[in-house]
């Protein structure tokens, strides 16, 4: 009976057993803080909350009024990109649908656009995060040379006074 | 073709050995089997011999492919060399079968015939099933490249217990990843074989091949068991301790037991939930023959099965349980943070209400990730088998199997249950035969692939890839359909060998490439690296507020910080980008003597050290009170200023600073103040730094990953560049 009961205590005094000291470590290399690197003009895809972005935005997105990374946009906002290629470009928008805009708007209807070119129109009916991103015609871009880059909501509503549609974080093209 | 054929001979070359050592051990033990018990149950018993071998290979790091040649003809040798071991049981005789059953039997027989065709095109296809082609393989893959065990411990899947896995090493290393589906197809058959024999033993023959043919048709059941999964492995085994425990229970010869005790620490090899039929088993026992020692015997034999899982966990993992209790055993690799996470997705998979769940789990499958098929919306029927002694003799060990469903609520955790809840269901319609064949022939209706995608968007096997399976059609072209092996491939084109790859949104099928993918979600270290590039573009996983703690100059060789408050919601954590000391406004250099201590976490106490914007300290769990985070100077320092650098949204926390006096820490009246800040330099280029430092050279991100089009906007302003694309992912080298 004491050796059976010696084999019961034995696995509860190796857990005792392994119970360790906190360890200690000294301070580690110390690092330097790296500047940003500017932008040299503008980007193919826009990314808000970068440093150096705004002159970037065309129209319609409100630089001041940030979640995190999620900028509130109006009914129509645009980009100015600029290809680096004709080849294989996806237009790319990436982008929040509140549940406090849905309750006002209900499903909305978003066409996606490249300068005076409607590349598609997609309906959303639910609030949610957004990806879209679709093939953009080899004939649209040309190298070197700015685009606008744009979004239309059919159905804005009026957040804080100002005529808002959804929550943009990113536009603008993705080469493949 | 050759691949083909080469797969073929892999598992069957694996099932035979298997077999061949099962039998070996059953003659050893005399155990009395009838027929059609012999093959699947002499499978299982190999299964824990062959897994248990492959264990000990690879842990003595000896896993060359001779080995997997040799260890199967060995054990096909002793099986040949003493010609049948085992004693034949008795097989009962047939009785009359009515022209009704004759025809339910034929009807089954058809049903069972035409997923087979089914089932062994899909497994002998190649293999790219999510868990089969990420982890199970992907596992073996490097074990096999290493020879044996390898500690990987950014990969939290490692932790899990691997017996069904020791099996598809050999099969694996003589047929590659089909022939390891084909093992797990093998376990499928035993498993629908054992529930007709049962039937047959418990004298309801009907109602055993009715319940084989409808867990053999479940969608999931044979989605999982055509793939390199283990969850019907687990399940055969949890079937087969039942069987034999039924078998003991009418015979009485202990060495039965042995059986029983061995395949009882199997299931917890093979899959940890399923360790609870080893329970069932030994309390059976217990109860049955009102004596302990049957019992302990059944217990020891298990124990000893499954300590060498619990023993690798212990000294790989710090924690014998791994992936589980890891704020009980604190550990570097895995962070009770990511587990309260990872269980809580579990528990409900996205769905908004457990009421979602029945009709989610057997018609739509969107949440569940398979379904068991809306025949078992009428499951509750099995609950009449309790009127009898059969019925309640299945349903008991159903009830434990299913206590551990809600932990996991995916499809593929109901398959324990299945067959005994099948058995039951069988056994309540049985008598009306018609119905019950009308059942079986519904069930296997709604759960043909052509059917089910009209009403399902779950997991569904794939339509006879009989001409990939024979090799009439390129293997590889039928894996280039699906993008994730092509973004794998081009990870193992474009980064050289030995190098580490953070992906940093979901993974991909580690079984085919021989780099080192880091999946940021998969273990400590892969959160700290996702949470440095996550700090590089999202506010708040950057420093924009310091807390300053200032009193009287004080001269001090050992300070700390201690949190105080109890958190309101589990998810709030405690973190210190940096933490700094002051005297009249100048900071104290960081010198080399100083020893940094906190707790928990403390792996990670340095990163609140480094001046680094994108790193920072993390509790890794819910902030509570005593954690702390402590400096011993290693002489006496003047300082009248503590200052954590953190983040505005850790509102909850209280914090105060203490002072050791060389023999208690003792609390110094300082007063507290909130000041804004903006981070020192850039994030994003400190994020890439980082990255770096740690040898992590390339970052792989997907279009739709958080964050995603912050790096493809400005890659150079992360100090990184693209290397390659393919199917909306995005390859990117840190740039030194």
């Amino acid at each position: 009976m004491e050796f059976a009961r010696f084999w019961l205590l034995t696995p509860l005094l190796a857990l005792a057993g392994c119970q360790s000291s906190v360890p200690a470590y000294a301070p580690p290399a110390q690092r330097t803080p790296a500047a940003e690197i500017p932008l040299s003009g503008p980007p193919q895809l826009v990314w808000l909350s970068a440093p150096g972005a705004k002159p970037f935005v065309a129209r319609d997105v409100n630089l001041e009024d940030a979640f995190e990374v999620w900028y509130w946009a109006g009914p129509r906002p645009a980009v100015r990109v600029r290809p680096k290629t004709d080849q294989g470009l996806s237009y790319v928008i990436e982008f929040l649908l509140t549940d406090e805009a849905m309750a006002q708007t209900g499903p909305v209807t978003i066409t996606y656009s490249i300068d005076d070119h409607v590349l598609d129109r997609r309906a959303y009916a639910s609030p949610g995060h957004y990806f879209f991103k679709e093939a953009v015609p080899r004939d649209w871009l040309k190298p070197g040379q700015d685009a606008i880059v744009s979004a239309e909501s059919d159905r804005p509503f009026r957040h804080d006074g100002i005529e808002s549609a959804f929550r943009l974080s990113s536009l603008g093209l993705l080469a493949e | 073709m050759r691949e083909s054929i080469r797969a073929l001979l892999g598992s069957a070359i694996t099932v035979a050995a298997c077999y061949s050592l099962g039998s070996v051990l059953a003659g050893r033990l005399r155990l009395k089997l009838r027929r059609l018990e012999r093959w699947p149950i002499h499978f299982l018993l190999g299964a824990v011999l062959m897994s248990a071998l492959v264990f000990a290979i690879l842990t003595l790091r000896i896993a060359y492919r001779p080995m997997f040649y040799l260890l199967p003809a060995a054990s096909i040798g002793i099986r040949v060399w003493l010609k049948d071991p085992n004693l034949p049981g008795e097989d009962p005789a047939e009785t009359g079968r009515s022209m009704m059953q004759k025809i339910a039997r034929g009807l089954f027989a058809a049903i069972a015939a035409a997923f087979s065709f089914l089932y062994l095109a899909d497994a002998w296809a190649p293999e790219i099933s999510p868990d089969g082609s990420a982890y199970h393989l992907g596992l073996v893959a490097r074990y096999l490249r290493a020879h044996g065990f390898e500690a990987v411990t950014t990969n939290f899947y490692a932790s899990l217990s691997a017996g069904v896995e020791m099996l598809f090493v050999p099969a694996f290393s003589l047929g590659r990843h089909s022939a390891a589906a084909l093992v797990h197809f093998a376990f499928l058959i035993a498993l629908s074989v054992m529930i007709y024999a049962y039937g047959k033993r418990i004298g309801r023959p009907i109602a055993g091949a009715a319940a084989a043919v409808l867990v053999y048709v479940t969608p999931v059941v044979g989605a999982d068991g055509t793939s390199a999964y283990i969850d019907v492995a687990a399940a055969a085994v949890v079937f087969g301790v039942f069987y034999l425990t039924r078998i003991w229970d009418e015979d009485r010869d202990p060495r039965i037991l042995v059986a029983i005790g061995l395949l009882g620490g199997f299931c917890y090899a093979a899959k940890y939930t399923a360790a609870i039929i080893t329970v069932y088993a030994i309390v059976f026992v217990i109860w049955r023959s009102r004596r302990l020692r049957p019992g302990m015997v059944v217990a020891g034999l298990a124990v000893l099965v499954a300590a060498p899982w619990v023993i690798r966990n212990w000294i790989v993992w710090q924690n014998p349980i791994a992936p589980f209790a890891n704020s009980i055993f604190r550990n570097p690799y895995i962070t009770p943070d990511f587990e309260r996470g990872w269980l809580d997705g579990l528990r409900l998979y996205g769905l908004a209400s457990y009421r979602l769940l029945p009709m989610d789990v057997t018609v739509h499958g969107v949440a569940t990730g398979g379904i068991i098929g809306p025949f078992f919306l009428i499951a509750p029927i099995a609950l009449i088998a309790l009127r009898w002694r059969e019925g309640r003799r299945l349903l008991l060990p159903a009830a434990l199997l299913l206590s551990t469903y809600f932990s996991n609520i995916g499809a593929r955790f109901l398959i324990p249950a299945l067959p005994f809840v099948c058995l039951a269901m069988a056994l309540v319609v049985e008598r009306a035969l018609p119905v019950l064949a009308l059942l079986v022939v519904l069930h296997a209706s709604l759960s043909w692939p052509k059917v089910l995608v009209r009403y399902s968007q779950t997991w569904v096997v794939p339509w006879l890839p009989y001409r990939e399976a024979l090799g009439l059609r390129s293997r590889e072209a039928y894996l280039l359909q699906h993008p994730e092996y092509r973004q794998v491939r081009m990870i193992d084109r474009n980064v050289p060998a030995g190098e580490r790859v953070l992906i940093y949104g979901d993974r991909l099928p580690d079984a085919y490439t021989s780099r080192d993918l880091l999946v940021s979600f998969q273990g400590a270290l892969n959160n700290e690296l996702g949470d440095m590039v996550s700090a590089g573009w999202a506010k708040a996983y950057q420093p924009d507020v310091a807390w300053v703690f200032s009193f009287p100059e004080r001269a001090a060789e050992r300070i700390r910080v201690v949190q105080t408050a109890r958190m309101p919601r589990p998810d709030e954590q405690w973190n210190i980008h940096e933490m700094r000391f002051f005297d009249r406004s100048a900071e104290l250099p960081r010198r080399p003597e100083w020893r940094l201590r906190a707790f928990p976490n403390p792996w990670g106490v340095q990163m609140a050290f480094d001046h680094a914007v994108a790193t920072r300290w993390r509790s890794w769990e819910t902030a509570g009170p005593g954690m702390y985070m402590d400096v011993d100077f290693g002489r006496s320092e003047k300082l009248d200023e503590v200052r954590l650098e953190t983040s505005a949204g850790d509102q909850d926390l209280k914090m105060e600073v203490q002072e050791w006096d060389g023999e208690r820490w003792s609390t110094v009246n300082a007063k507290f103040s909130e000041v804004a800040m903006t981070p020192a330099g850039s994030a994003r280029r400190s994020a890439g730094q980082e990255l770096r430092a740690r040898g992590v050279h390339y970052v792989a991100v997907r279009d739709t990953d958080w964050g995603a089009n912050s790096v493809a906007a400005a890659p150079e302003a992360w100090g990184m560049e693209i290397v390659a694309r393919e199917s909306g992912m995005t390859l990117y080298r840190v740039l030194p």
